[in-house]
C-alpha cells in the first residue's frame, strides 16, 4: 500500500511539473525540428535524395532536438555529437578525407581528352558569385560568402568553407547544399530550356574519343595541386586533398587503397559526417527567417550556376563557325552535382534528338566542374578566410 | 505557437543593407577572373601533357 501511495505522489509530483513548465515554449520547436529532421529521413528513403547525407543528418536533426540534448545530451559540452564535431567538423578533418574518397571516385579521362571543356566548369561557377552578392544584402559578408558556397553544389566544400568562416548557419547552409543537389534534374531543365533555343538544344557535337596515356593521368593531379596552390594558395588543402585521391586512383600500384577510398573511407566519414553536421539542426539556430532565406538564396546560387554555363556556351558559339558549336546545354554540366547534371544534359539532348548524344560531353563538363568548385571555395577563402 | 516561434527565433537582425555590396562586387568580379585564369593555367597545362606523353608514345613507337 505503501508502495501504491509512493508511485501515486511520484505522479502527482511529475504531473505538477509538467504543469508547471511552460509546455508549448520548450516543446513545440522540439517538435517542428522532429518534424523537419522525419522530412529528411524519408526525402532520403522515399525519394532517394541525397540519402547518404539526409539520412544520418535527419536522423541527427531528431537527436539533437530531443529533451535536455544542450544541456546534459549528445550536444552537451561532453556529449557524444559534440565530441565528433570537435574531432571532425570544427577543425575541417571530415570534409577533407571525403575528398580522398571523392577523388579516387572521379575518372577524369572524358576531361583530359578534350581539356577545353572545362571552360565551362569555371563558368558555371558564376550562381557563387551573384549570389555572394545578393546575400550580402541581408547578410554580413562573411555569412554571405559562406551562403554563397552552396552554389559550389558541393557538400564537402560547402561544409569545408562554412566551417573555415565560422558561419552560424552551417546546418541551413549543408541542407540546402545537399538538397538542391539531389533536385537538379527538377532546377535545371527549365532554366536551360528557358535560356536556349529548339534549334541550339538539337545542335550534335562530335566526340573524339582520344586516348589519354598514363602519364597524363597521373601527373593530371600533381600538376593541378600545384596551379591550384601558387595561385590561390587557400584551395590547396581542398584541390590536394580531392588530386591526392585521384592519384590513389590512377597511379596504379594501389588498387586496394584506391578502393578503400573509395568505399570505406568514404563511406565511414559520410555516415560519421552526416550525424555531426546536425548538431547544428537544434531548433534555436534553425528555425529562423535567415534559414528561410538561406534556402532561397541556395536556389538562387544553382539557378544562376545553370545560367552562367549555359550563356557562357551561347557566347562562345558567336565566334565558333558551324560545325564546330558547342551546344550549350553543356555548359550546365559545370556545375559540381555529378552525375546527376551530365545525366541532365543528356536526356535534354535526347528529348530534342534522339540521335543527339551529349553525355561524354557533359560528363566532361561536369567533372572539371568538381574541380572548378573546390577552386572557387578556394577563392572565397582567399578572399573571407583572414576576416 | 507563432508568437513564441517568432520571440524566440525569427527576425534576429535580418536587415536589407547596400553597405557590403561593393566589396562583395568586388570579390564576385576577382573570384570569377581568378577561377577563370586558374582554371585557363589548368587547360593549358594538360593540353601539354597530353602533347608531350602522345609525342613520348609517337617515340616508342618509332
Amino acid at each position: 500500500m505503501e508502495i501504491l501511495l509512493e508511485i501515486w505522489s511520484k505522479i502527482l509530483a511529475l504531473f505538477d511539473a509538467v504543469m508547471q513548465m511552460d509546455v508549448p515554449d520548450e516543446i513545440l520547436p522540439m517538435i517542428v525540428m522532429w518534424c523537419i529532421g522525419g522530412l529528411l529521413i524519408y526525402l532520403a528513403i522515399a525519394k532517394d535524395m541525397e540519402p547518404t547525407l539526409l539520412l544520418p543528418m535527419g536522423f541527427g536533426t531528431i537527436l539533437v532536438n530531443l529533451p535536455l540534448a544542450l544541456t546534459e545530451g549528445v550536444i552537451s559540452e561532453h556529449g557524444a555529437i559534440e565530441i565528433l564535431y570537435n574531432a571532425g567538423v570544427a577543425n575541417e578533418l571530415f570534409p577533407l578525407l571525403l575528398f580522398i574518397g571523392i577523388g579516387a571516385m572521379i575518372d577524369f579521362g572524358p576531361l583530359l581528352s578534350n581539356p577545353k571543356l572545362m571552360i565551362f566548369g569555371a563558368a558555371a561557377q558564376f550562381g557563387i558569385f551573384f549570389t555572394l552578392t545578393v546575400a550580402s544584402l541581408f547578410f554580413p559578408i562573411n555569412e554571405a560568402a559562406s551562403i554563397a558556397i552552396i552554389g559550389a553544389a558541393d557538400g564537402p566544400t560547402s561544409i569545408f568553407v562554412a566551417t573555415a568562416l565560422n558561419s552560424q548557419y552551417i546546418g541551413a547552409i549543408i541542407v540546402a547544399a545537399y538538397s538542391y543537389m539531389a533536385l537538379v534534374p527538377i532546377v535545371q531543365p527549365p532554366v536551360i530550356k528557358l535560356l536556349t533555343t529548339k534549334k541550339e538544344r538539337k545542335i550534335r557535337m562530335k566526340y573524339e574519343g582520344k586516348a589519354v596515356s598514363k602519364t597524363t593521368r597521373i601527373l593530371f593531379p600533381i600538376v593541378v595541386s600545384v596551379i591550384a596552390g601558387v595561385v590561390s594558395p587557400q584551395s590547396a588543402v581542398l584541390i590536394g586533398f580531392l588530386m591526392f585521391g585521384n592519384l590513389i586512383r590512377e597511379c596504379g600500384v594501389l588498387d586496394s587503397l584506391s578502393e578503400t577510398a573509395q568505399k570505406v573511407l568514404a563511406n565511414l566519414v559520410t555516415i560519421l559526417l552526416g550525424i555531426t553536421v546536425a548538431r547544428n539542426m537544434n531548433a534555436d539556430a534553425f528555425l529562423t527567417l535567415e534559414t528561410a532565406l538561406i534556402l532561397c538564396l541556395g536556389l538562387v546560387a544553382f539557378i544562376f550556376d545553370t545560367a552562367g554555363g549555359v550563356l557562357f556556351a551561347k557566347f562562345l558559339n558567336l565566334f565558333l563557325p558551324e560545325g564546330k558549336k558547342f551546344n550549350p546545354m553543356i555548359g550546365a554540366a559545370g556545375i559540381s552535382a555529378f552525375p546527376m547534371s551530365s545525366r541532365v544534359v543528356h536526356k535534354l539532348g535526347l528529348e530534342e534528338d534522339n540521335q543527339n548524344f551529349l553525355l561524354m560531353h557533359a560528363t566532361g563538363v561536369n567533372v572539371s566542374g568538381q574541380v572548378a568548385s573546390v577552386i572557387a571555395g578556394g577563392m572565397i577563402l582567399n578572399f573571407f578566410g583572414s576576416n | 505557437m507563432f508568437n513564441m516561434l517568432l520571440q524566440a527565433n525569427a527576425f534576429q537582425g535580418l536587415a536589407f543593407t547596400t553597405e557590403n555590396l561593393s566589396e562583395s562586387l568586388i570579390c564576385s568580379i576577382a573570384g570569377m577572373a581568378g577561377i577563370f585564369i586558374v582554371v585557363g593555367i589548368i587547360i593549358l597545362s594538360t593540353a601539354l601533357l597530353n602533347k608531350f606523353s602522345s609525342s613520348g608514345k609517337n617515340k616508342d613507337k618509332e
